[in-house]
């Protein structure tokens, strides 16, 4: 499987799914964000911009059973999985967004996005509901 | 005519300024506030700070009243993204999408942008142009890549110079069409009888598959020097 962007998210996306035996590659544009994972990780990483064909078929895309895009910048995720789900074939693509701004477009799209934001607020206010009780 | 225009940076603000000195009337996206405003300034109209793939804002800008609609950012991901929506959920007739790497002009029209312009592209090619020593030049590609205007000058070892286009007709390959001939400056439009020159600079359109044949028959020789 392939997850495009090492921030905090990715790396714990990464580390885990090492630990379960997967097959991980990761790409990102900044090297340094690559420090985030395990010293234990023992999948791929790869320098590079996830839109860019190259660098995904150098991560193995044609074979990939799963490409997730978790970078903050939302368009760049949803080109992302356009083009792992349109051109490549992948079976399991998913987008995280930050907010639900999206949404409409990526159901358009048939991309299943997962929205930080309105995870957040929805855990929140279910918390804060149970507080009221 | 209305024209909307997504991305107030260097190509945006330029476009908006040629468009207004020829009269029409322009509704510019931009989404950083700053730059939004020195160009309400500095042109004088209404720009509306928003994100160009928010549907509602785009929306509430009606932009969906244009007749074309330019997205020109800097960035490849946020032209193709705000592309679709407006396809999606805009009535605009004409929509043209920038494209800053060239390599995503053949991922934009895989993905239904069909409209596309980039200016990297553009000017590599006129670059290989230059670089190359073929003697049948490509000016253009046409159809998504799968035709070429070229251009070829016709030397006096030509096989069809001083000979009448309707008498080279059977050698040309069957998918391509002799476009026009610039003779002295002059151009011409190649009829029947319609005598081939040296000097005389051809333009035609030919499939890509029948370029080389289209050179062996006006040059006289296929690229690999047969």
């Amino acid at each position: 499987m392939i997850i495009a962007g090492c921030g905090v998210i990715g790396a714990q996306l990464a580390n885990n799914l090492s630990k379960a035996k997967h097959n991980v590659v990761v790409i990102d544009q900044v090297t340094s964000a690559f420090e985030l994972l395990d010293p234990m990780f023992n999948g791929t990483t790869i320098w590079g911009n996830a839109i860019d064909v190259d660098i995904l078929e150098q991560a193995g895309i044609r074979e990939a059973d799963a490409f997730v895009t978790v970078t903050p910048n939302d368009n760049l995720n949803l080109l992302a999985t356009q083009i792992a789900k349109k051109m490549f074939k992948v079976s399991h693509v998913v987008a995280l967004n930050s907010g639900p701004l999206r949404k409409t477009i990526a159901e358009d799209l048939g991309i299943q996005i997962i929205s930080s934001v309105s995870l957040v607020t929805d855990c929140v206010l279910t918390s804060l509901g149970r507080r009221q009780e | 005519m209305e024209v909307g225009v997504i991305g107030g940076g260097k190509v945006g603000y330029y476009l908006v300024k040629t468009l207004l000195e020829r009269g029409h009337k322009v509704i510019l996206i931009e989404k950083d506030p700053c730059r939004a405003d020195k160009i309400a300034e500095q042109l004088g109209i209404p720009v509306i700070i928003c994100d160009g793939s928010d549907l509602s804002a785009l929306v509430n800008a009606e932009i969906d009243q244009v007749q074309v609609l330019a997205i020109v950012t800097g960035k490849d991901e946020d032209n193709l993204i705000t592309a679709q929506v407006a396809q999606k959920h805009l009535q605009i007739p004409r929509i043209i999408v920038r494209v800053n790497n060239p390599k995503n002009e053949e991922i934009f029209h895989s993905l239904g942008v069909e409209v596309t312009v980039s200016s990297t592209g553009v000017i590599s090619n006129l670059i290989e142009v230059e670089a190359t020593n073929e003697e049948l030049k490509t000016l253009l590609t046409l159809h998504r890549g799968t035709m070429t205007l070229v251009e070829a000058t016709l030397k006096t070892n030509s096989p069809v110079v001083n000979k009448k286009v309707k008498d080279i007709a059977s050698r040309l390959p069957k998918g391509c069409v002799l476009v026009s001939i610039l003779r002295e400056d002059a151009v011409i439009f190649p009829r029947g009888d319609t005598t081939l020159q040296v000097g005389d600079e051809i333009i035609a359109v030919t499939t890509l598959r029948d370029e080389e044949l289209l050179e062996k028959a006006l040059i006289g020789t296929l690229r690999n020097g047969v």
